[in-house]
Parts: structure tokens; C-alpha cells; sequence
């Protein structure tokens, strides 16, 4: 194998932590798609039992 | 005798409720993306640049090879570490001459290998690549893709960025649908692909077990090559899953890249699409067979066997069983107990709204710049009557004002016949969906077909259509049908859209 090369460091890491931070948002997008979720399931059984 | 009847109802209830169980699965998958940051392999990646052949299967793609050969060497990836290997596959039009013309403009990097004898598939042709570049030790890692495919120019780099473990075999990328101009078609599969890749795949991740390497972006390391035995699986239609199992069995880890994507161009007629995914499920099928000691069975080495995974496989492989059992059981439900029928419908209707809005809402967040072009094909997805009865379930008052309005206004009164029979109706249109959205592949080929056909997926269903594909799949593979390699055609309209 040849030798991992330097790439910028910081660029390299930016990106990971871009990446990471990406990653980590779709966990608060999912509660997001819950809540929605649980506001229609509230919504029908408020309104229409 | 009355035993036998209250025993057959609760079997038939039994039924409409298992209906269900491919929907709760698709919402455990869907749950599970959200825990992917959790499972991320970044820790052990670093800036790594192997010696990488670049392997494309080529059957006269001329239209499109040029350009690909042309943008792979704008990849940002060093050049003295980049090797383009193209097999061509006997073609018959200008491909040779076009990949001739490429090899001498770029004499270090691009390398035309010609097969004389060809239409054997694409495993073959790939086999014919394998051998000659794993003849030397040049190559440190090797990328199979398509020829029409567009990696944006950082796509290799971060995916051979995870082969600085050792541990990881191989890693497939974000495939996305890139047709321009695209149509209702390319949308839907537009959609489908976040679902079916980025949210997917994610979930795979963190069950630890990928189902299938995207067969246009699939890097292997070297060692992982050689170990399923520097060759691809050619006595089946799905010789990317093949690979993909193999690998873990063989104890190397998988790996998703999500944010390294490629754009491809997806069948933009249902008969393509026909074609492409009666083959994939009949592949799938296959593989089922191939694999039938790993289920459920937990190995040491890998998670294929594990109970996460199965029940990913097998809901998907028998949803098309699941729906037409559930609703053959409620229209027979509906004639033998009403209100029985009644309940079941209300569980699996609950279910499915849940499973709706939760999927669709999220699945449009994973991916926003796809969610822009494809959200209309996302909300009608399961049919605009599928969700129009999802609709009525969720606002059963409005909706049934509105159905006594228009009968009302057409000379008709909302009797109890006109309830029961759309409940019937209802009932029946679970499985009737299917049907609906095959006609658009009879309807695609009359004269009318540029109407009828985008009209039939719009009101049977997108989903529905891939159901009915696969149990058309289901039926040649158990009849022992031809099993051949239809190519999907390719125009080169792919781009990367703005």
C-alpha cells in the first residue's frame, strides 16, 4: 500500500466534522417527522375521535 | 361449525394485521438512520489515496463513455494513482474507436480492453477486467462502475478514504437520479432513491450488515477482491449483492458513504424500468436461495445473519405476498363479519398513516435538494387514491361531507349501499392498485401511452407499480423463465442538476 498522503489537515477535518454535524442533524430531523406524526394521530383523534 | 367460522375470522384478522408488519418494519428502519451519527466510521478514516482502477463495463456505449472517461479525469484524486480500465463488451458501434481516441489522450491512465466475444452480462465482462488487473500488483483497490454514471469530483476521494482500515472490504455511495430533463418517472425514482439509498443504506449501516453495493459505485480494497475469489458471481441476476454478502461472510465490514454521490441515469419509460427491476428482484430472489443458511442465523464475523437485517430483507422480498394476502382477507372478511372487517382495516389504515407521514416527511429532510424536484411524486407515491383514502382516514368527517356533497349533487343519496360499496371498493384496492399501475406499462405502448401511462402510475401508485414488477419477477423466477441480461438503455442525458 502506499503511504496514506497529507491532504490539508484542516480541510480534511472540516469536512469530517461537516460531515458529522450533517449526520447528526437527521436525528433532529426525525424527531421533527415524529412530532408531525403525533400531531396528526392528536389532530384526528381531537377532532374526530 | 360456528367454531370453524370465529376460528377462520380471527385467521383472516390474523392476516390483515401481518399486512401490517412491513410497514412497522419500514418505520424501524426509518428510526434507525436517525441513530446513524452513532455508527459513523469516520474515527478510523484519514486522507488515503490507494492505486485505484477505475472499471467500467462497456456494451456500445459511445454516446456517453467519452464524456465519463472525461470527468473521471477531472476527479480530485492524484492521476499516477488513477487507472481507467474500460471492457468492452463487443460492441458493436463506436465505442472502440471513442475509447481508443480516449486511451491516447490520456496514455498513463486509460486502457481499452476488448472482449471479442460478448453478451455474456455484466458479470463476465467485469471478470475479463478482473483478471488482467489483478495479473499485476499495481492496483491497490478497484472501483466498478457504470458507464454513463457522473462522480462528482470528490466522490472517490471520500470513499477511499475508509480504506485506510484495513477492516473495511468495501464502500458504496449515495447513487442519485440525475436525468436532465428528467420526467414524472425519473422523479418518482428520484424520491426512491432516498428512500431506497440514503435512508436504507444509513439503517444497514447501523444494523452493522449492507444488503447491496451500488452496482455503479461499488470500491473494493484489493485484499477484499481476492479473498471472494477476484471474481464476480455469474449464475445470478444480482452479482452485486452476490459480492456484498461474500465480503462479509468473509469477515470485512461494508461500508455506506453517504456524502460522496454519484449521479446516474435511471429508466425514464415503465417498460425500462420494467425490464431493470424484474431483473433486480429476480435477483434478489436468487439470492434468498444462494444465502438460505444465513438467515436469522447470527454469525461471529458479520451481521447478516442478525434479526434486524432479516426482517429488513424479507419485508421488502414478500411485501407484495403481505398486501395481497391483507386484502384478500379483508374483502372475504367484509362478506363473512362487517364490522370485523371494520376494526382490521381501522389497524392496518392506522399504520399505514403513521408509517405515511412519518417516512415521507423524514425522507424529504434526509435529502432537501432532491426533496425540491421530487416532492410532489413523494406525497403520491402510494397513488393518489391510496392517499386519498389515507386522507379520509385521517379527516373522516370533512372527506365524508364531501363524498355526501358530490354524490348528493350528482342526483344520488349517501344510502347504505354507497358506504358498503366503497368500503368494499377500499378493501379491494389494495391489491388493485398493483393492477392499475401495470396497466401504465400496456397503456405506455398505445397511442395515448404518453397520457395514460404517467395517469395510471399517478392514480395506482409508484409503489404499487414496484410491487406489481416484483410479483411479476416472482412469477418468471418460479416458472424458471430465461434469466437474461437486459441492459438499461442509456442516452447520456444524465448531469449533475444546478
Amino acid at each position: 500500500m502506499s503511504q496514506p498522503r497529507e491532504e490539508p489537515a484542516p480541510s480534511f477535518e472540516d469536512e469530517i466534522r461537516a460531515t458529522v454535524h450533517y449526520e447528526r442533524g437527521l436525528a433532529v430531523k426525525a424527531l421533527l417527522s415524529i412530532a408531525l406524526v403525533a400531531a396528526v394521530l392528536a389532530f384526528r383523534v381531537y377532532f374526530f375521535g | 361449525m360456528t367454531q370453524l367460522v370465529d376460528g377462520l375470522k380471527w385467521v383472516l384478522v390474523a392476516f390483515v394485521v401481518i399486512g401490517a408488519v412491513p410497514l412497522l418494519v419500514a418505520n424501524y428502519q426509518f428510526l434507525l438512520v436517525a441513530l446513524h451519527f452513532s455508527k459513523l466510521h469516520y474515527a478510523k478514516c484519514q486522507p488515503w489515496f490507494p492505486r485505484t482502477a477505475i472499471l467500467i463495463p462497456a456494451w456500445n456505449e459511445h454516446a456517453v463513455i467519452g464524456a465519463s472517461i472525461d470527468r473521471l479525469m477531472k476527479l480530485e484524486y492524484p492521476l499516477d494513482s488513477l487507472r481507467i480500465y474500460v471492457v468492452d463488451d463487443a460492441s458493436t458501434d463506436a465505442t472502440p474507436q471513442v475509447i481508443q481516441g480516449k486511451a491516447a489522450e490520456y496514455p498513463e491512465n486509460v486502457f481499452h480492453l476488448r472482449r471479442d466475444k460478448g453478451g455474456e452480462g455484466k458479470a463476465a465482462t467485469l471478470n475479463h477486467g478482473l483478471d488482467i488487473i489483478l495479473a499485476d500488483d499495481w492496483m491497490q483497490a478497484v472501483l466498478i462502475m457504470d458507464a454513463d454514471v457522473i462522480y462528482e469530483p470528490s466522490s472517490l476521494r471520500k470513499m477511499t478514504r475508509h480504506l485506510a482500515d484495513p477492516q473495511i472490504g468495501s464502500v458504496t455511495a449515495y447513487i442519485k437520479e440525475g436525468s436532465q430533463p428528467g420526467n414524472y418517472l425519473t422523479r418518482f425514482i428520484g424520491y426512491e432513491y432516498i428512500t431506497a439509498q440514503a435512508a436504507a443504506r444509513r439503517s444497514q449501516d447501523v444494523i452493522g450488515a449492507i444488503a447491496c453495493l451500488a452496482g455503479g459505485a461499488q470500491l473494493h480494497s484489493r485484499a477484499n477482491i481476492e479473498t471472494v475469489g477476484g471474481r464476480i458471481d455469474t449464475g445470478t441476476l444480482a452479482e452485486d449483492t452476490v459480492t456484498t454478502f461474500k465480503t462479509q461472510q468473509a469477515g470485512r465490514t461494508v461500508v455506506f458513504e453517504p456524502h460522496a454521490t454519484v449521479w446516474a441515469e435511471e429508466p425514464g419509460s415503465v417498460l425500462g424500468l420494467w425490464k431493470q427491476r424484474v431483473r433486480w428482484a429476480r435477483g434478489n430472489v436468487q439470492v434468498t436461495g444462494m444465502f438460505k443458511g444465513v438467515w436469522f442465523r447470527p454469525q461471529v464475523n458479520n451481521q447478516l445473519g442478525s434479526l434486524s437485517f432479516g426482517l429488513l430483507w424479507f419485508s421488502l422480498l414478500l411485501l407484495p405476498v403481505f398486501m395481497i394476502l391483507a386484502s384478500a382477507s379483508l374483502v372475504t372478511l367484509y362478506f363473512v363479519d362487517y364490522e370485523l372487517a371494520w376494526v382490521a382495516f381501522h389497524i392496518l389504515w392506522l399504520t399505514n398513516v403513521i408509517t405515511y407521514v412519518f417516512i415521507t416527511s423524514f425522507a424529504l429532510l434526509i435529502d432537501p435538494a432532491t426533496a425540491r424536484r421530487t416532492w410532489v411524486q413523494a406525497v403520491l407515491f402510494p397513488g393518489a387514491v391510496n392517499v386519498l383514502i389515507l386522507l379520509a382516514a385521517i379527516l373522516p368527517g370533512p372527506l365524508g361531507w364531501l363524498s355526501h356533497e358530490l354524490l348528493h349533487s350528482a342526483g344520488f343519496a349517501m344510502t347504505d349501499g354507497w358506504v358498503r360499496g366503497i368500503v368494499l371498493f377500499t378493501y379491494i384496492w389494495l391489491t388493485a392498485c398493483m393492477g392499475v399501475a401495470f396497466l401504465a406499462k400496456v397503456a405506455e405502448k398505445s397511442r395515448f401511452g404518453r397520457f395514460l401511462a404517467p395517469a395510471c402510475v399517478y392514480i395506482g401508485g409508484y409503489g404499487p407499480l414496484l410491487c406489481a414488477i416484483t410479483t411479476a419477477a416472482y412469477i418468471k423466477e418460479f416458472r424458471g423463465a430465461e434469466q437474461r441480461w437486459d441492459k438499461t438503455e442509456k442516452t447520456g442525458k444524465v448531469a449533475v442538476p444546478q
